[in-house]
């Protein structure tokens, strides 16, 4: 165990731990944007910057990265703090302007967009959660493409991907809602793909790609119902069980 | 040959120095600005000439161009070739002599048999004499008195005037390998991590962090993997140093790495290249295959059971690739971005492996500090900042080239003493070091010494060794915008502050440059730059600022001027200043009206010239050339001008 | 000691109030739709209350590439941590018996987790045809059975 202060307060922290877990433990709230508990941590909103100092000498450093090792002290909400936070979201409104959570973040910090630097409105923030939600699930359908500012999530070559399923985690994670998809009945369109959706044989409700199900390693023969109506079949066997065994 | 243990090298290494014969020697510069200059035809004649004359002479031509004419006995009588880069590149294509030590400048295909002629009668070739102190072509082509040359103190680039960098037979004679000899005959691995430390050599790409410690580190993370890498991605505009040592002296980069690994305990080596130096990569791939031919590279080394195996990865030439983590992640097949970087490489590098990663020039330091001792190469440069830097004096100077001076010289000893001043004599007016993430220093500054510690204090930073001369007609403004537009496009995009930050600055330094700056542009920048410091992911992000920051502090009045009056006082930024001659300076030699393209400068009824604001384009072609400096710029001009 | 959920079908009356406590206790409303218990009515008055087994070798939590489906070694029971999960739904995809779902509005997978080990099901189901028993030998026998049963009848379809 290592001890640490937060905002004063002394606590201990198992070695390793990142620090925005270390605060979050202890009841103390560091906004975040790019980071999601399910994937692998990136560091880069830059949005949960916090003061570190160490032997007299302080720093901005990304708290769901940064690892507990050494006894420090560690500010996250101090002036230096609220200014680089202010930064962050400052650059963001002026290119994100209609998502609410950085419209709701900014209020809390008084960041107004800046009509003089304002840029073409984009919802997509860049934080690459999509990518890596899309990597976790082991598809890889999408990438970050391009360099410095034009920098943005596509698949390859801006087209339908083999590798997408249609399982909509992309849409899922993303904090701005810049992922959006089409859904009718018995079709689904996502990343320039379109997918059947197949249909319930109980309830007729359009419940999962075809890819979906292949992803999982769903048996090819036990594909006909949505998990609610599968949740039905179950209950007649059971009955059935219930009173032979009876 | 092949050598199989420790005392044949050792035997051989002795052989050379009894045996070595004098010969003459007519090197030419193979450094990419001479044979942009056409130093490949005066080898190719060098060559031919020496054929035709050495009759009985054996003469093989070696592939890439270096030409070696060995006598019957085996030993040179005559040689010549190609060399890395010797520095003087303004004056190429160069020509060095050998044992005498002359360099000649400008040569051409036509001037070799007068070279040739001359060194076999034992007198110089005047008639290509390089400058003297007085700026006027020298009686003497040592090297000594050539200002260029005397000022400088090659250690790192020793031997790279004077050798072939395709030979290891060369690089043997030239003292290579004996520190690799020395290491693992007489040093335990821990040893050379501590002479190293001992040493006080610190990272020459600019970081500036102990070489020593962080081989100790690596050495001393738990793994059974370990890499040793070289950072040859080399991006800063205007800067040649790890390019002209990869192509120049490869075999000493490759000693270095081969010491590096013997200490820290790797067993692999990669060299990361940028796809835009092809000759570097052949020049390293070839020592290597030498290298593996010759049992100084691969298993079980000179039969100590040491193995080491050293491969060379191409990048695709992306600025943020010089980044340690990018360069890691781009070998590991990734595209070049950085991590984030709170675990040390030493302990979690490349393949999660403890890794040691250096600069070209760096790797380079290493057989020297083993050869001569860690104590004697802290004689050289100042305190905490021992050893030489390698430099790359660019911009407007009159001396332009590679340069190496003791850590520790001034800026003004290097910019005046070696370089010759500003050129066509111009005020000075600043000096960018440290690439585009470095700043930029004024006049005043000129005696800082050129040290890690010293430069950032100074509120720019060593970097990897760009130096940047600017005189007056630099509108430091517009350098500022020059480097974030650099940035702007070489940024990875991965994080928030340098990726909206560097357009956001980019928009400011537009508007400032284009005349359209408002009232608190300067502060807006300012607080901007120093936000982006304090959040943005990697070393270059938190650097980008730095162009921005350093030029605010030092040239605050003309952001002020640019941002208020809309005016550039250098008259750079288009429509932001008028032209105007001085009329009291000026001394009618017509200069400016012969120049003027629009043909928009006439004698006045005063009898002095004068421009007609009407018709000029605001070119600048007569501030330029007025030898009299009476032509400025001027901010308005009343009706009758 | 590890506790489970029996249900009995012929105890059960329909009511839906194990529905009902459900969705309430989870979500803090009463919507059968999102509930993670479900009762079937057959004709006949025969009714079925259906939740997740907590199997041994759970489907669900094989294909969660996050982690986000995690057992209590304590309980046996698999929660789903809602930071961790993703959306990808392969959970809901792999599940042969439908007891794993997706809620649409949270965004995330939604099971049974015996509510931390207060199910209110079992505490409101006014016949016990839910209950909350601790899992002794005879209790696990008969999950035991049921689930060898239950596999038998999955291979027939296959």
């Amino acid at each position: 165990m290592i001890e640490i202060t937060i905002n004063g307060t002394p606590i201990e922290v198992e070695k390793g731990t990142v620090l925005l877990h270390a605060a979050k433990e202890n009841g103390v709230e560091i906004p975040t944007l790019c980071n999601h508990e399910g994937l692998n941590r990136e560091g880069n909103c830059r949005l949960c910057s916090v003061e570190i100092t160490e032997n007299g000498r302080s720093k901005i450093v990304a708290s769901c990265m940064f690892p507990v090792t050494r006894s420090i002290s560690v500010e996250t909400d101090n002036e230096r703090v609220k200014r680089a936070r202010r930064t962050v979201l400052q650059l963001l409104i002026n290119r994100n302007p209609k998502s609410p959570v950085i419209q709701q973040l900014c209020s809390e910090y008084g960041v107004k967009r800046e009509e003089r630097f304002a840029l073409e409105p984009d919802l997509c923030i860049r934080c690459g959660r999509c990518v890596r939600a899309c990597e976790t699930n082991g598809t890889k359908a999408i990438e970050l493409v391009g360099r410095g500012f034009d920098r943005h999530v596509a698949t390859p070559y801006e087209t339908e991907s083999d590798a997408c399923i249609g399982c909509l985690s992309c849409a899922t994670v993303c904090p701005t809602g810049k992922i959006t998809y089409d859904e009718s009945p018995g079709k689904r369109k996502i990343w320039h793909k379109e997918f059947d959706v197949l249909k319930c044989a109980r309830c007729g409700i359009y419940f999962a790609t075809k890819e979906m199900l292949d992803w999982a390693g769903r048996p090819e023969n036990d594909r006909a119902y949505c998990d609610h109506c599968q949740k039905y079949i179950e209950s007649v066997k059971f009955l059935t069980e219930h009173e032979q065994n009876k | 040959m092949k050598f199989e243990t420790l005392s044949e090298l050792r035997s051989h290494i002795e052989q050379l120095s009894e045996k070595k014969k004098p010969g003459k020697e007519i090197w030419v510069c193979g450094g990419p600005g001479c044979v942009a200059s056409g130093s490949v035809a005066v080898a190719e004649e060098f060559r031919k000439l020496i054929e035709k004359r050495a009759s009985g002479s054996s003469g093989s031509f070696w592939k890439d161009l270096t030409v070696l004419i060995r006598h019957e006995d085996g030993h040179p009588k005559i040689r010549t070739g190609l060399t890395g880069c010797m520095g003087p590149c303004e004056n190429g294509p160069i020509v060095h002599v050998e044992p005498e030590g002359w360099y000649y400048r400008k040569v051409t295909p036509e001037d070799t048999a007068g070279i040739l002629d001359s060194l076999l009668e034992g007198r110089p070739y005047k008639a290509k004499s390089m400058y003297g102190s007085d700026g006027k072509p020298s009686e003497d082509p040592r090297a000594e008195s050539i200002p260029f040359l005397s000022g400088q103190k090659k250690m790192v680039l020793g031997n790279m005037s004077s050798m072939s960098p395709l030979d290891l037979g060369d690089y043997l004679e030239h003292g290579g390998y004996s520190a690799l000899l020395k290491a693992l005959e007489t040093m335990t691995p821990e040893e050379v991590c501590a002479e190293i430390r001992e040493s006080g050599l610190r990272g020459r790409g600019g970081g500036g962090f102990p070489t020593g410690v962080k081989w100790e580190s690596c050495r001393k993370s738990p793994s059974d993997k370990r890499y040793v890498l070289v950072n040859g991605d080399e991006g800063d505009p205007g800067a040649f140093m790890d390019r002209a040592l990869m192509e120049g002296d490869p075999f000493s980069v490759l000693e270095g790495l081969t010491i590096g690994a013997y200490a820290i305990g790797a067993s692999e080596g990669i060299i990361y290249v940028r796809h835009e130096y092809p000759l570097a990569v052949r020049r390293l791939s070839n020592a290597i295959a030498i290298l593996v031919e010759s049992g100084l590279l691969g298993e079980n080394i000179l039969g100590t059971g040491f193995s080491f195996h050293v491969e060379i990865c191409k990048g695709g030439g992306a600025f943020v690739c010089g980044e340690s983590t990018a360069l890691m992640t781009s070998i590991e097949g990734k595209p070049g971005v950085p991590r984030v970087k709170y675990i040390r490489s030493t302990e979690k590098g490349l393949w999660e492996s403890p890794t040691v990663l250096n600069n070209v020039e760096t790797w380079a330091n290493v057989p020297l500090i083993i050869n001569m001792g860690a104590s004697a190469f802290k004689e050289t440069g100042s305190p905490n900042n021992s050893g030489t830097k390698v430099f790359a004096l660019v911009g407007k100077v009159k001396n332009t080239g590679l340069v190496e001076v003791p850590m520790g010289t001034t800026l003004r000893e290097i910019i005046y003493g070696i370089g010759g001043g500003v050129a066509k004599d111009r005020p000075f007016k600043a000096v960018q070091t440290g690439g585009p993430s470095g700043g930029c220093l004024p006049g005043f500054m000129l005696d800082t010494p050129v040290d890690f510690d010293s430069l950032d204090k100074a509120g720019s930073m060593m970097g990897s060794g760009g130096m940047i001369v600017m005189d007056d007609r630099t509108c430091m403004v517009d350098i500022a915008r020059y480097f974030i537009d650099f940035l702007m496009e070489e940024s990875c995009g991965k994080c928030v502050p340098c990726r909206e930050g560097l357009k956001k600055m980019q928009m400011l330094l537009h508007d400032l440059t284009g005349g359209r700056g408002q009232e608190g542009d300067t502060e807006r920048l300012k607080e901007l730059a120093e936000g982006i410091a304090d959040t943005a992911l990697c070393a270059l992000g938190q650097s980008s600022a730095n162009p921005v920051l350093s030029t605010i502090r030092y040239f605050y009045e003309e952001y002020i001027e640019h941002e208020r009056d809309h005016f550039c006082r250098a008259g750079v930024c288009k429509g932001m200043f008028h032209v105007k001659i001085n009329e009291e300076k000026c001394r009618v030699c017509g200069q400016c009206a012969k120049n003027c393209p629009t043909r928009t400068i006439k004698l006045a009824e005063s009898g002095k010239y004068r421009i007609e604001q009407a018709g000029c384009i605001k070119c600048g072609a007569c501030i330029d050339i007025c030898p009299f400096s009476s032509v400025g710029t001027v901010n308005e001009v009343s009706e009758d001008d | 000691m590890e506790k489970i959920l029996i249900t009995s079908p012929e105890k059960c009356i329909g009511c839906g109030t194990c529905e009902l406590a459900c969705s309430l206790a989870h979500n803090g409303e009463c919507r059968p739709a999102i509930a993670r218990v479900n009762v079937f009515r057959f004709a006949k008055g025969k009714n079925v209350p259906m939740m997740c087994f907590q199997c041994e070798e759970a489907a669900c939590m094989a294909v969660c590439k996050t982690k986000a489906l995690v057992r209590d070694e304590k309980t046996g029971v698999v929660n789903v941590d809602a930071d961790k999960c993703i959306g990808c739904r392969m959970c809901v995809m792999a599940c042969p018996f439908g007891n794993i779902a997706f809620d649409r509005v949270a965004k995330v997978a939604i099971k049974c987790n015996h509510c931390d080990g207060e199910p209110m099901c079992a505490e409101f189901c006014p016949t016990a045809a839910i209950e909350y028993v601790p899992a002794d030998t005879a209790t696990l026998n008969r999950k035991k059975e049921f689930s060898a049963k239950m596999k038998q009848a999955l291979e027939e379809v296959k």
